[in-house]
């Protein structure tokens, strides 16, 4: 089913632009960049230009295709456990990838090379996608209930482990710091490696994610209907669990802990353009991104030339969002 | 100059205090508030005196040992044995108390007066203050200043002004030299103290009044930068430090320099195209003790070293 390109979409689209823009070219220090932009006698200096090009771009690059990701990691969660409250991190995934960056941090191998990081953290996310999927199927039958204990599970299990390594490195402020700003979530020091190395997974994922939603549609009027009208819900749940699986592998392994992306976009997106899956997750894609480059935006900025944990944001954003939302049920009850 | 002026201002305050004490220098007491803004005073002389952080115990120990009553102290951190946060780490060995952060720690080794740090949990101070236990409790460190005041404090509260005096001499005669001995530039060389690869040493530090004693600038002082903040790519980038300070454990140079070299924020700077790469030791780092002479003599060596800078073969 294909959808009609509608005014909350352009809005939507109108926005990303916006803040992406705002984004790239906003500098509080003195050293804007709109300057050379409006003005063809103004030249950026090779510094610069280093910053524009080098840092700021692919950092907005990276956080935009973060967010988007996410936030389709999010309709995908809902969907698959029918029930507008999941967010990607109930099945431990994050929580994952967090520990076993924490742990090369730990072990001081980020050093070795700029791939240690992500890779170690994509390895963790992996193997707790692949242990509770086989958590999940009881008889080679799939079920969502013990999907959700396995995830709450498996991501208490990570966290402790991460309190632990913590608790050893309290007295290392090197390790600590690392470790306590991955936890925090962040695109600071991502570049153009970082984009190449993501992009085409996410691209693929997503284009995946799209290709499932007429079936996700079908999910959504419950397991018996949608068998009736002959799709394979075991099949369908396994695809949609390996999709966010990757996408959340793929996110947390550059960016660490962004809380609530997944939660409140795919909400918000669902306000403004109702349940069919194809156009809310279209929606969710852009304003994940539009969130998480706002959220980036934030960071860069509020203290400049300090530079906050966009997790904080997303967090200090999220959650007053729901909030409103608990305190708008109450009110139409 | 600046530095020249402290440094006079301490021998006067030295000296005065040498003349006529404080009003509140009678033995047992502290001359300065702790950091709860008390000021503590005991009747009888402590015997049994246990430490709760590296700094005090660094303190204390220089103290005592001037004194020759060592076995009065008779418990440190739990941190003081180790060489890679304490100065006195081999000298510890035999004292029979290590504390941690729990109440039976303190309570086993039954001390008569207590020396606790502003990171400990105020419930802990509160629970140790009712077992009738005198407790002090350090301030913040942030300047050799603070320093200063911590010696002639602890020594007056553990009725040892005299020891306290000698070790405040010791140190800054020490420093003084160290200070004299600066080899002259014609600008001084910037240098940036990293924590991990986005955090810095700024402003209002004890490292940065460390960096002051080597003739070199802070180079986050360029944009006035305090405590120990985190930075992002935009503004390491424009640093462009001389020298980069960072603690010896963990990594090797060559990987730290190959990790700088391939991050846009840090390629450009002078330091890694020279390679100049100052590796101290972490107990160095955040020494809160006149132990802090010996990383800045490190620093300053490395600074001077005219191999320093040519490990890359430019």
């Amino acid at each position: 089913m294909a959808f009609r390109f509608g005014v909350k979409d352009f809005l939507c689209i109108l926005l990303l632009v916006f803040l992406a823009t705002i984004s790239l070219l906003w500098s509080n220090d003195g050293n804007d960049f709109f300057s050379p932009l409006v003005s063809s006698s103004v030249n950026l200096s090779p510094l610069m230009k280093t910053i524009f090009y080098e840092i700021r771009l692919p950092r907005l690059l990276v956080a935009g295709i973060c967010g988007a990701s996410l936030a389709g990691a999010g309709v995908l969660s809902q969907a698959l456990f029918q029930n507008p409250l999941a967010s990607p991190s109930v099945l431990g995934i994050s929580s994952a990838g967090t520990f076993f960056a924490c742990l090369a941090f730990f072990l001081n191998w980020g050093w070795w090379s700029w791939l240690v990081i992500p890779g170690a953290a994509f390895v963790g996310a992996f193997i707790n996608t692949v242990v509770v999927f086989t958590l999940s199927r009881h008889s080679q039958v799939f079920q969502i209930d013990r999907l959700l204990l396995a995830g709450l599970a498996l991501s208490s299990m990570w966290g402790a482990f991460t309190s632990l390594l913590i608790s050893l490195s309290l007295e290392d402020y090197h390790k600590l710091n690392s470790m306590m700003h991955w936890m925090f979530g962040g695109f600071s020091g991502l570049g153009w490696d970082h984009l190449k190395l993501c992009l085409v997974p996410i691209l693929l994922t997503l284009m995946f994610a799209l290709r499932l939603c007429p079936q996700l549609n079908l999910l959504s009027l419950g397991s018996d209907v949608a068998t009736s009208l002959s799709v394979s819900v075991p099949a369908l749940k396994w695809k949609v669990l390996v999709t966010v699986g990757i996408l959340v592998a793929v996110i947390v392994s550059l960016a660490g802990m962004l809380p609530f992306v997944g939660l409140l976009v795919p909400h918000l997106s669902r306000l403004l353009v109702g349940p069919e899956h194809k156009r809310l997750l279209t929606v969710s894609l852009l304003n994940g991104a539009s969130l998480t480059i706002f959220a980036d935006f934030l960071a860069r900025t509020v203290l400049a030339p300090v530079e906050m944990d966009v997790g904080v944001f997303t967090a200090l954003m999220g959650a007053p969002f729901f909030l409103a939302m608990l305190w708008q049920q109450q009110r139409v009850r | 100059m600046k530095n020249y002026y402290f440094l006079l201002i301490c021998f006067l305050t030295y000296g005065l205090n040498d003349l006529y004490g404080s009003p509140s220098s009678k033995p047992g007491s502290s001359i300065y508030p702790d950091a709860r803004g008390q000021v503590l005073s005991i009747t009888k002389k402590p015997q049994r005196i246990v430490s709760a952080s590296v700094a005090s115990d660094e303190i204390l120990w220089l103290i005592l040992e001037k004194a020759k009553s060592l076995e009065r102290l008779i418990g440190v951190s739990y941190l003081a044995d180790q060489e890679k946060y304490s100065h006195i780490s081999e000298k510890v060995k035999k004292i029979p108390f290590k504390v941690g952060k729990s109440l039976e720690t303190f309570v086993k080794a039954q001390p008569d007066l207590l020396i606790l740090a502003s990171f400990n949990r105020p419930e802990l101070i509160r629970q140790i203050e009712q077992l009738s236990v005198p407790v002090f409790v350090m301030n913040d460190f942030s300047s050799i200043e603070d320093i200063v005041k911590a010696v002639k404090s602890l020594a007056s509260l553990i009725g040892e002004r005299k020891a306290g005096e000698l070790v405040v001499g010791e140190f800054m005669q020490n420093l003084k030299m160290l200070e004299d001995s600066i080899q002259k530039r014609e600008s001084p060389p910037k240098v940036l103290a990293m924590v991990g690869e986005h955090g810095v040493i700024g402003q209002g530090t004890l490292f940065d009044s460390m960096l002051k004693f080597t003739g070199a600038v802070n180079a986050s002082s360029q944009l006035s930068l305090t405590g120990w903040p985190q930075l992002g790519d935009e503004a390491l980038v424009k640093l462009n430090p001389d020298f980069v300070v960072f603690s010896e454990d963990g990594v090797d140079t060559n990987s730290l320099l190959a990790k700088f070299q391939g991050k846009v924020s840090t390629r450009s700077w002078n330091a890694v195209k020279r390679c100049s790469f100052i590796r101290i030791p972490s107990r160095n780092m955040s020494a809160a003790s006149p132990f802090i002479l010996e990383g800045i003599q490190k620093i300053k060596i490395q600074l001077e070293d005219k191999k320093i800078g040519r490990a890359c073969g430019i």
